[in-house]
């Protein structure tokens, strides 16, 4: 082989480059967990601590039926931003302000922090850990509060 | 038909992995395919390069574009004509992150009357920067599913290329640059006929293969969502020997992966190794010091040699008596 030298470091730079994310996890990357999103993520359901210190106006539910999100949840890890997105359309260019989700059902009345962040209310602990993992940083929050009075 | 084999390949490997990553096979593509693919590359174009490597380049053959370093009043053109390492690595800089002889690219015409007429010919030189520099921002971007936490630079670089935020989640100008300057070059192909005549299924069969990534990586980030919490497993899980195929991931995300699994086997087979090839090019990295050098072939054979002193040392007697004129005495 000529110029052995030059050859073989420029070998060694490539192959270091493409193997750059091993060695960047074995040394200054975090541990690494998969997130459990069933278990970790903190919900305030019925009956949870906190939840009768709710505003009362901000139920879903006008007849006090359990809560349940207006979609099912493999459905929403995937397309929350979508439905996000699609709802302000909706509420700022149509008016229109139900939600018919994918079951069929029709939910009155939607918004951001009034429907979805009453049950997840901790945008730190329940947003921003998906996010943050993913690299993800939606600019929803340059204008919308990440809280709900009572909340936090 | 060469466009057709190689389109329907591609269409293939797209449906074969659709299918097949909803069975059990999925591990199939989310863990062995992207480590045989990964290995196959890495060992692949380093085999590459060592074979290149091997062959002698005992004379120094740059291609020149300017003047070469002559007399102090002429200007040396240091870049189009290197003279020292220095200068050969700028012209290589130069070379490698903005195509500069591609930029000086032509084209011929015949006018109406006949003439022909040579001009200046940007489009692939724009056209294939576009695309290059397009992949490099889009790669590192990806990085944010390998590397926890994301460095800064790769949200950075996410700011930047969705600058406009336009749609949720935001659209990336780089994809709206790749694939137009993909069709870009997918059309000069075809149309222009002397390069299509000159086209193989080794050109247009890559060119799908990254239109097929491209495509179905937009189609999952804008369309048909996937769990990106879910692929962050899968790519985290491959970098730390950890692997998992979680069924979440969705079959476009399998399908996205093994379209790029097939592009990291097929590349040191193929005319994709010009990304090491441009490195080892003698033309472009070596120096024009020929005249003022001397490059000594090193395996030339030890020949034999009379000069002419020899020579007339050893008839000096007989030239003398004949009256020729020596240079000796
Ligand atoms: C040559 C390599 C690759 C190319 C050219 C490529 C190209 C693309 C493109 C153009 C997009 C559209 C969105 C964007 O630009 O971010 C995309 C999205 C995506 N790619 Fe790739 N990709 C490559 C490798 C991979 C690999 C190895 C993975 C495995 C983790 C992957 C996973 C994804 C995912 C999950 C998305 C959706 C991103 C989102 O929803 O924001 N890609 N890809």
């Amino acid at each position: 082989m000529h110029d052995a030298g030059k050859v073989v470091a420029g070998i060694a730079v490539f192959a270091g480059l493409v193997t750059a994310p091993i060695w960047y996890q074995a040394s200054v990357g975090g541990a690494v967990q998969p997130l459990d999103l069933s278990r970790d993520f903190p919900v305030v359901r019925p009956g949870a601590p906190g939840f009768e210190d709710l505003p009362a106006d901000l139920a879903l539910n006008p007849d006090g039926t359990p809560r349940e999100c207006v979609e099912p949840t493999e459905f929403m890890r995937a397309n929350h931003m979508a439905i996000l997105d699609r709802w302000r359309d909706q509420v700022v260019r149509e008016d229109v302000h139900d939600y018919r989700s994918t079951t069929g059902k029709t939910w009155p009345h939607l918004k951001l922090t009034g429907t979805c962040m009453k049950c997840h209310q901790k945008k730190a602990e329940f947003c921003d850990r998906c996010h943050d993992r993913a690299g993800e940083k939606p600019y929803c929050w340059d204008c919308h509060l990440d809280r709900v009075a009572g909340g936090r | 038909m060469k466009i057709l084999v190689s389109l329907v390949l591609v269409v293939a490997a797209v449906f074969l992995a659709l299918v097949l990553a909803g069975t059990g096979l999925r591990p199939l593509f989310g863990v062995a395919l992207p480590y045989l693919a990964f290995a196959t590359f890495l060992i692949g174009l380093a085999w590459r390069v060592v074979r290149w490597a091997r062959s002698p380049v005992p004379f120094r053959i740059p291609t020149t574009c300017g003047q070469q370093k002559s007399l102090a009043f002429l200007p040396h053109s240091r870049l189009d004509n290197p003279f020292t390492g220095r200068q050969a690595f700028g012209r290589m800089v130069l070379e490698v992150l903005f195509f500069r002889s591609l930029f000086r690219n032509t084209t011929a015409t015949l006018t109406r009357d006949g003439r022909l007429v040579y001009g200046s010919e940007k489009w692939l030189w724009a056209a294939g920067l576009a695309f290059h520099w397009s992949l490099l921002v889009i790669v590192l971007r990806h990085l944010r599913f390998f590397l926890e936490p994301v460095p800064g630079f790769v949200e950075v670089l996410q700011d930047v290329d969705g600058f406009f935020q336009v749609w949720v989640p935001v659209l990336y100008l780089t994809d709206l640059v790749i694939v137009a300057a993909m069709t870009f070059l997918f059309l000069r192909r075809v149309l222009l006929p002397q390069v299509r005549y000159i086209s193989l299924a080794n050109d247009y069969f890559p060119l799908f293969l990254l239109l097929g990534i491209a495509l179905t990586g937009v189609l999952m980030r804008y369309f048909f969502k996937t769990d990106l919490a879910a692929v962050k497993d899968v790519a985290l899980g491959l970098v730390t020997f950890r692997p998992t195929a979680p069924e979440a991931a969705g079959s476009l995300f399998y399908t996205h992966l093994f379209l790029v699994c097939v592009l990291l086997a097929y590349f040191p087979f193929s005319k994709l190794v010009h990304v090491a090839g441009v490195f080892l090019s003698p033309t472009r990295n070596l120096a024009n010091n020929n005249r003022a050098e001397r490059h000594v072939n090193p395996w030339n054979p030890e020949v034999k040699t009379h000069s002419y002193q020899e020579y007339e040392e050893e008839f000096h007697d007989l030239m003398k008596n004949a009256g020729y004129p020596l240079e000796r005495e």
